[in-house]
């Protein structure tokens, strides 16, 4: 690893874990290995929000040509995020791709996501099905969310009806994760997210 | 410049001098014959007679303590009429205006009391012709013209509220009849036509601060308006050609030491004007307009200020002074200033020259000696200058290097100077390679005594010399087999054995004393016999070594004919056969003869023929006795031929004070550049040989050269090599530069990075985050930036600026 990656990672890797974020438990970072490539994140769901509560794990990867390229960071923790793949957890973020600027840290990153998980931007999406949901029922888009906060990041806020219709999907046969998948897609109709998985 | 053509003839008055009181007088006045003259000040009022040897008091109009409740004695200027013989005005500090009756009887002779100003007044005169005109000049900012005749019927010129008034004066009648000129406090001059009252005819700024004293040419048909001020400046005017509204063209300006007080034109003399200064200058100058720095006469005698002037003619004048004398001076009794100047003029010119012409001063001396009653004049005294000396001093270059023919004009400027430093090699190889380098560089550049010179060096420096001084035995013991088994060879070759072996030393000893002076006949430098000397100072040290050797030396018979078989006999296959190198060399153009000088030097060095044209004087040559055997063709027997005794391991030659000596000629020829180079190339070989106070002077004229071409780097390289601790300390004053927080935009004291009351480091790299302590560069759009590294990196990577502001940086 470079060296210039290398003192820069350990410089933001002590920031945040110095910062005021992680006294508030918004963000956090630790070491999986020592060489400082890998880390994981975690970020605090913001308030006000669907996410609010859940606790969000993210990979973050360091280049060797760290910080001319950004870091590589994906969310760990299913979300149901317009810019946030519920496949892979890849992240749509432009400080991440071509707005990259050497000035950012591990500490920017992390509370820029905690910013893009506030506010989303549906026009750009990552996934699309999210997306459109977004835009189009945005009411169901948010009991989803909030439902997949609480199914996958451990959110506060228990949506009784959701969990019933997974429920039933699961009587059907289908897996849990895949019933909520289909459902969420499905705008939690049954009839379709059961024709939708069969399919 | 004439000097002044009737001061002979004019003996009609003498200097003298009268103390009229013991306060400060104010205005001098005579009247029409020059018999009578008034002596005005403060609490003065008396006419003196003036007769051929000295002033006499006729009255005094202050008599008996007559104590002037309204002041109207105090008084600033007087005026004599201009055709009635007793009447005068005087111009008082209250304001008042009296005109005096001489032919009043009894004590009180003031026949009228004007007093229309309110304030001081400066000026009273009258009119040239209309002699019932009265002119005063007031503080308060008026000039008045009053009749005489009258009390209350008066012309008033100028606007209340303006700047006082500090001289005014009638144009001669014959220019502007009706015209007079008023000078005012705040720098400007006016003038106004008599018969217009309204309004001023042109109005310009004269000087910087007030006006003291103006003073029209008294000439016809010259309208020259001369003004002076606080500024120290006298200044004549053209009134001619000056429109109502600009400024007029200001002819002459003389430049005084201090603020003058009154000024007054020489009569009868077009370019003469006499001034006195207000304070520390007591003497009245003279001034020749045309030459306006120093004064073409000075009038001693005064031991206060002078306050006023008045000529009688051309050659005598009155003044008057603060200390309450009146002189008569007499031009006759005139220190001239510009007599105890040295004449000198320099100029440069295009090329870098130096013209510089001085008089003799001991021709002039003689010439001023020879008399008071002959004086020299001034054309002549600036012929004998011209003819005396001229001296045009060449550029730098063309002193030292007239052998050169220089072709093209672009040498004689100093161009090769900066081709030249920066060509010259003074640090990063060794020395003998730097030698070299630059003796290319300075033949290059058509030096080639300086490139014989850096050539010499590297021969002399080549290391072997270093191996004989015993720091490596292998080598010179090597080199002594392979010798022997050369000399064996090669004498088998060669047709003439080693037959002088066997000569007595004495005879040898003789013989190289007599080759000394053969070579100093000869005309050959003297380093090189020098070295003769060295050499047989080494046979003789060391004489139980028993090896001979032959040095062959040209002894003036052979003329050229031998070295062109010297030469001829030089055999490639030798040269490749031995290790060893010699040449032979001629110096062109040289009246001494060919000569092959030898040296106790070992060594390979196959570059060293290379350039058989170089002209060395001096060459080392292996100390072969074999091979220079072989050299000497059978047909020819050169006599003397010497036979020295080879040492085993040789003390080595030090040829340092010799290059001391040679490095001291060239900077004392002015060429401090290959001085300097050499002194570096050198190093530590050189340096204890020279004095350091030298060596100083020369680094510091060189670096005064290099930094006069901008040649920065080049100076820094030599102040870094001098090794000179005075030349060194150039590079550690004020090295420390004081850095700002751009947040609170303190100075930052503990560190130039971190700001202890923002307790923040200031300048972050923006990709490494790291402080930035060495080269920064940041985009002047948007003013962040970091390492030159880091951002070439960035840069290459990115178009924006790598902090993320969203600015198209771009990096150049």
């Amino acid at each position: 690893m470079a060296n210039i990656a290398e003192q820069r990672i350990k410089r933001e890797f002590k920031e945040v874990v110095r910062s005021d974020e992680v006294a508030a438990c918004n963000i956090k970072v630790e070491l999986v290995n020592d060489n400082f490539t890998e880390l994981r994140g975690e970020i605090g769901g913001p308030p006000d929000t669907a996410y609010e509560g859940g606790k969000f794990k993210l990979e973050i990867n360091i280049p060797e040509t760290y910080p001319f390229n950004p870091p590589q960071v994906k969310f760990v923790t299913k979300i149901w995020h317009p810019n946030i793949s519920s496949v892979t957890g890849a992240i749509c973020l432009d400080i991440l791709k071509d707005q990259w600027a050497a000035a950012m840290t591990l500490r920017t990153v992390l509370l820029s996501l905690q910013a893009l998980l506030a506010a989303a931007e549906p026009d750009d999406p990552q996934d699309a099905v999210v997306a459109q949901q977004y835009k189009e029922n945005n009411a169901i888009f948010q009991r989803t969310a909030r439902h997949w906060t609480t199914a996958y990041a451990g959110g506060p806020n228990t949506d009784t009806e959701l969990e019933e219709k997974i429920t039933s999907m699961k009587n059907m046969g289908f897996d849990e994760h895949k019933a909520r998948v289909a459902l969420s897609t499905k705008d939690w109709d049954v009839t379709r997210a059961a024709e939708y998985l069969i399919s | 410049m004439v000097y002044d053509k009737v001061t002979n003839s004019s003996s009609q008055f003498q200097a003298m001098q009268y103390k009229v009181c013991d306060t400060q007088l104010n205005a001098l006045a005579v009247n029409k014959d020059h018999s009578q003259v008034i002596a005005a000040g403060r609490s003065v009022f008396k006419i003196l007679h003036i007769k051929e040897d000295g002033f006499s008091e006729n009255i005094n109009l202050l008599l008996g303590k007559h104590r002037d409740p309204d002041q109207n004695f105090c008084t600033n200027d007087v005026a004599w009429h201009p055709s009635e013989e007793n009447v005068i005005a005087s111009a008082a500090t209250n304001g008042s205006v009296v005109i005096w009756n001489l032919n009043m009887h009894g004590m009180f002779k003031q026949s009228k009391i004007l007093t229309k100003h309110s304030r001081s007044v400066s000026r009273v005169l009258f009119h040239d012709s209309e002699h019932n005109q009265l002119l005063s000049a007031s503080h308060d900012g008026f000039v008045m013209i009053h009749d005489t005749r009258t009390e209350n019927s008066f012309i008033k010129f100028g606007m209340a509220g303006t700047d006082c008034v500090k001289d005014a004066q009638f144009c001669p009648s014959s220019i502007g009849y009706f015209n007079f000129a008023a000078a005012y406090e705040n720098g400007c001059v006016q003038t106004w036509d008599m018969r217009w009252s309204d309004k001023c005819e042109r109005q310009f700024m004269a000087h910087n601060g007030p006006v003291f004293s103006i003073d029209w040419h008294p000439a016809d048909k010259t309208w020259w308006l001369a003004t002076t001020g606080r500024d120290a400046m006298i200044k004549v005017w053209d009134m001619v050609r000056a429109s109502s509204s600009s400024q007029p063209p200001c002819l002459y300006n003389i430049t005084n030491i201090e603020p003058v007080a009154r000024i007054k034109w020489r009569p009868n003399r077009k370019h003469h004007i006499s001034s006195c200064s207000m304070s520390v200058d007591h003497c009245v100058n003279v001034w020749d307009v045309n030459r306006p720095y120093i004064p073409f006469a000075a009038f001693d005698g005064h031991k206060q200020s002078v306050t006023s002037i008045v000529w009688r003619d051309c050659q005598a004048f009155l003044s008057c002074d603060k200390a309450g004398y009146i002189i008569q001076h007499i031009f006759n009794d005139a220190r001239r200033p510009a007599d105890h100047v040295s004449m000198t003029g320099v100029d440069l010119s295009l090329n870098g020259d130096i013209g510089h012409a001085y008089c003799d001063k001991r021709v002039e001396q003689t010439t001023s000696s020879l008399g008071r009653s002959k004086k020299v004049s001034r054309s002549h005294q600036f012929a004998q200058a011209s003819s005396s000396t001229f001296c045009v001093f060449q550029s730098h270059q063309s002193l030292f290097d007239d052998i050169d023919n220089v072709e093209n004009n672009d040498e004689l400027t100093l161009l090769w100077f900066v081709d030249i430093a920066h060509s010259y090699l003074l640090e990063g190889s060794s020395l003998v390679e730097m030698c070299w380098h630059n003796g290319n560089v300075a033949q290059h550049f058509k030096k080639p005594q300086v490139a014989q010179f850096w050539r010499m060096l590297a021969v002399i420096y080549t290391p072997c010399l270093n191996s004989q001084s015993g720091t490596s035995l292998a080598t010179p013991n090597l080199a002594l087999v392979s010798t022997l088994s050369d000399k064996q060879d090669l004498s088998e070759l060669g047709t003439k054995p080693v037959a002088k072996r066997g000569k007595d030393k004495e005879k040898r000893k003789g013989n190289i004393r007599n080759l000394i002076q053969v070579d100093t006949t000869s005309g050959s430098t003297e380093e090189s016999s020098e070295h003769e000397g060295e050499s047989s100072e080494f046979e003789r040290s060391a004489p139980e070594f028993n090896r001979n050797i032959n040095f062959y030396f040209g002894d003036g018979e052979g003329g050229e004919e031998d070295l062109d078989d010297l030469e001829s006999c030089t055999p490639v296959g030798l040269l490749t056969s031995d290790p060893y190198d010699w040449t032979l060399q001629r110096l062109p153009n040289e009246g001494f003869q060919p000569r092959h000088e030898l040296n106790t030097m070992i060594g390979t060095y196959p570059h060293l023929m290379g350039d058989p044209t170089t002209g060395l004087t001096s060459v080392m040559d292996a100390p072969r006795s074999g091979e220079l055997d072989v050299l000497l063709p059978p047909a020819q027997s050169y006599e003397p031929t010497l036979a020295v005794t080879q040492l085993h391991n040789p003390e080595p030659l030090d040829f340092s004070q010799s290059i001391a000596d040679m490095i001291s000629s060239l900077a004392d020829q002015g060429d401090v550049q290959s001085a300097v180079s050499m002194l570096i190339v050198l190093g530590e070989n050189i340096r204890p040989h020279i004095d350091e106070a030298f060596q100083e002077c020369w680094y510091f004229s060189y670096i005064d050269l290099l930094t006069r071409f901008e040649l920065w780097t080049i100076s820094n390289i030599v102040i870094k090599q001098s090794k000179l601790p005075g030349v060194c300390s150039l590079n550690q004053a004020s090295t420390a530069i004081q850095t700002q927080c751009p947040k609170c935009s303190r100075k930052c004291e503990r560190a130039p990075w971190l700001c202890d009351k923002c307790k923040q480091v200031n300048n972050i790299c923006s990709v490494c985050h790291h402080p930035v302590q060495g080269l920064m560069t940041w985009c002047q759009g948007c003013g962040h930036g970091g390492h030159l590294e880091h951002m070439r990196e960035w840069m290459d990577i990115s178009p924006k600026c790598p902090a993320g502001c969203g600015h198209l940086c771009e990096y150049s």
